[in-house]
């Protein structure tokens, strides 16, 4: 158990970082503040297992990584950001809507069926642990396999990197993958001295919970309670989601760090602050840190900056997507080999890109990993389908000011789809064996892009008449702390 | 939080429609943990990491931690059986590392055989260049390199 030290650490570190850099992110609807607080938690298992990750490497690679010094770099980590939030903390940084105070009456009820669906869940990812506690086949082929080397001290850690790895078979043999995953779970085990199995678990529920909590409360806390419970339950609903959860893969990951990216960007687009810039860099730098489809997005992301916050957002989010970057590149300096699936010449890659049938056949496979995101019956897609019908569309400025957002997820979308058109690998087995995946990445960023467009429940009943008995909600104390941009 | 500029409008239908979301969302999540239990009956250690671990665990205490050794087995390279073989015993072993010996270039000291049926262990060593140092059963043989 002594593995759970280093994760604690690293979630504490995360919560000091998360509170000082994105409250002012988070609003409380109706004078709630769990809202806030819970997507506040949410990024701080995104940013401190993060950090502790790109430590650990690096820590590694200048072969100093041992149960002490692993130990100290969670440690660290932990001062380090306490000393952050003790510096620069505010007093009560989380904004209290100003808005009229429009209720809708049922949503305690989609509240309780959002917290049966997360219990739901949890016992899905319960019993498919039980029966394969080292995860699914990249589990064991890839992110534990790598973490193990990486836990094995100096004398084994390259093998991570190695041409070598998993036998040199396609398929099998990634020695360039990023390393968040393996790295975290390296920390842990180099920490406790054994290969504990619990490991891998435990960050794998973290990371999909974490995933399911950003979702469900950042979109509470900065729309509405009532969204937010839906966007939860229709996640739940999502068989895309909760099959990946416990198979101990990065695709969850990096669709968690890819939420947190847009969900802060969205935040400084109303907040402009530094801090928030910070954050979503942050969140942006791991993004190519935990998958190598996280880099086109990245890249679009700080494209869309560029051009939304103008040159000093971006001079702030490359400020925090650095420790990301900068430990990807390092990666990418010292793995062995080449990634066998990219062609060995253009020519290669011109023949793939003119067969329009590889074009037409990874369209099917799209489309089948759509169908198969959830059961028929209650499609996540014809649910919010329905949301959509029934809670109708934002104005049209709402909407067309927030369809920027879309750029780093097409970008990622696209980067798969022309990963596909050039892969060296039979084109139906690779499309069978990851386009799931793929969509597991974008599919909690769709709900959360899909439900910022719609009006809230809330938003179609009148304003309410009586009085509440907290003087916050009832608008008495209402307040909007002064936007004092440090 | 955004507000409407068009006022209240179909509350009972935004009602009806949310709780049906949300049922439709509890029945579907219901049915994901029914099809995951099934899965598990029908496939518990899919890949056979964790059952590697333990035929495998006589052969992680003879060789040290920075070990490298090497791969024999009766299954066929180009079989479907083969890699998810492999790569039980890669993980089992990590971090040793096992290599394929028809694809790296040198022989390791020690191999590891997988066997998954009896057949003749000397002679399937033999034909690696390689002898039989233990046999620790159920398919598990660490062999040796022959000496030249």
């Amino acid at each position: 158990m002594f593995w759970l030290l280093p994760l604690l650490l690293s979630l504490v570190s995360g919560w000091f970082l998360s509170r000082t850099l994105t409250s002012r992110a988070w609003t409380s609807p109706a004078g709630l503040s769990w809202p806030a607080r819970g997507a506040e938690a949410a990024l701080a298992i995104l940013f401190g297992p993060g950090l502790a990750s790109i430590g650990f490497f690096l820590l590694t690679v200048a072969n100093f990584a041992g149960k002490l010094s692993a130990l100290g770099t969670a440690a660290a980590l932990a001062l380090l950001s306490a000393g952050v939030w003790w510096k620069y903390s505010q007093p009560d940084p989380i904004r209290v809507d100003a808005q009229p105070d429009r209720q809708f009456p049922w949503k305690w009820i989609l509240l309780g069926a959002a917290v049966v669906g997360s219990a739901l869940f949890l016992l899905d990812f319960q019993t498919a642990s039980s029966a394969n506690p080292n995860g699914e086949w990249d589990a064991t082929a890839i992110w534990n396999l790598r973490a193990r080397f990486l836990a094995g001290g100096t004398e084994t850690w390259k093998r991570a990197v190695s041409a070598e790895i998993g036998g040199r078979m396609t398929g099998s043999a990634h020695p360039g993958y990023p390393l968040f995953l393996s790295s975290f779970l390296a920390l842990q085990w180099t920490a406790a001295g054994n290969s504990e199995v619990a490991v891998p678990i435990a960050a794998s529920l973290l990371f999909s919970l974490g995933l399911w909590i950003l979702l469900t409360t950042g979109l509470a806390s900065r729309r509405s309670v009532s969204l937010g419970a839906l966007a939860g339950l229709v996640l739940v609903a999502s068989e895309v989601f909760v099959s990946q959860a416990a198979s101990q893969y990065s695709d969850l990951l990096l669709g968690f760090a890819f939420l947190a990216v847009l969900m802060l960007l969205d935040a400084a687009s109303e907040h402009a602050s530094r801090r928030l810039w910070i954050a979503a860099g942050l969140a942006a730098g791991f993004a190519p840190w935990i998958k190598n489809e996280g880099l086109p997005f990245t890249l679009a992301a700080l494209a869309v900056v560029a051009w939304k916050f103008r040159r000093r957002g971006l001079a702030w989010t490359a400020v925090g997507a650095a420790p990301g970057l900068l430990a990807t590149f390092i990666l990418k300096l010292i793995s062995e080999g080449r990634e066998s699936m990219f062609p060995a010449t253009l020519g290669d890659a011109f023949s793939k890109i003119a067969d329009v049938s590889r074009w037409w056949q990874i369209l099917l496979g799209f489309g089948k990993a759509i169908w198969d995101a959830g059961t028929p019956w209650a499609h996540p897609v014809l649910l919010l389908i329905a949301l959509g019908m029934v809670l109708g569309f934002r104005l049209p400025a709402e909407r067309r000011a927030r369809f920027w957002l879309w750029i780093p997820i097409l970008a990622a979308l696209a980067a798969e789809y022309g990963l596909y058109i050039v892969t060296t690998a039979d084109l139906t087995w690779h499309i069978s064996t990851s386009v799931g995946r793929l969509l597991a990445q974008l599919w909690p960023s769709l709900i959360w892009l899909t439900l910022i467009l719609l009006k809230t429940p809330e938003e179609h009943f009148p304003l309410s008449t009586i009085p509440s008995a907290d003087p916050i909600a009832s608008g008495k104390k209402k307040r909007v702390r002064a936007q004092s941009t440090p | 939080m955004s507000n409407s500029q068009n006022g209240p409008s179909r509350p009972q239908a935004v009602t009806a429609v949310c709780s049906i979301v949300a049922v439709l969302s509890l029945l579907a999540a219901m049915n994901s943990y029914q099809t995951s239990s099934a899965y598990a009956q029908q496939f518990p250690d899919a890949y056979g990491a964790a059952r590697a671990e333990v035929r495998f665990a006589p052969i992680a205490a003879q060789i040290p931690v920075n070990g490298v050794v090497g791969y024999i087995t009766d299954l066929d390279p180009a079989g479907t059986s083969f890699a998810p073989a492999f790569l039980a015993v890669q993980y089992a072993l990590a971090p040793r590392q096992v290599v394929l010996l028809q694809t790296s270039s040198n022989k390791p000291e020690w191999a590891v055989g997988n066997f998954s049926k009896p057949v003749d262990y000397a002679a399937a060593g033999a034909a690696a260049g390689y002898e039989v140092a233990r046999e620790e059963g159920n398919g598990v043989i660490l062999f040796r390199r022959k000496s030249s």
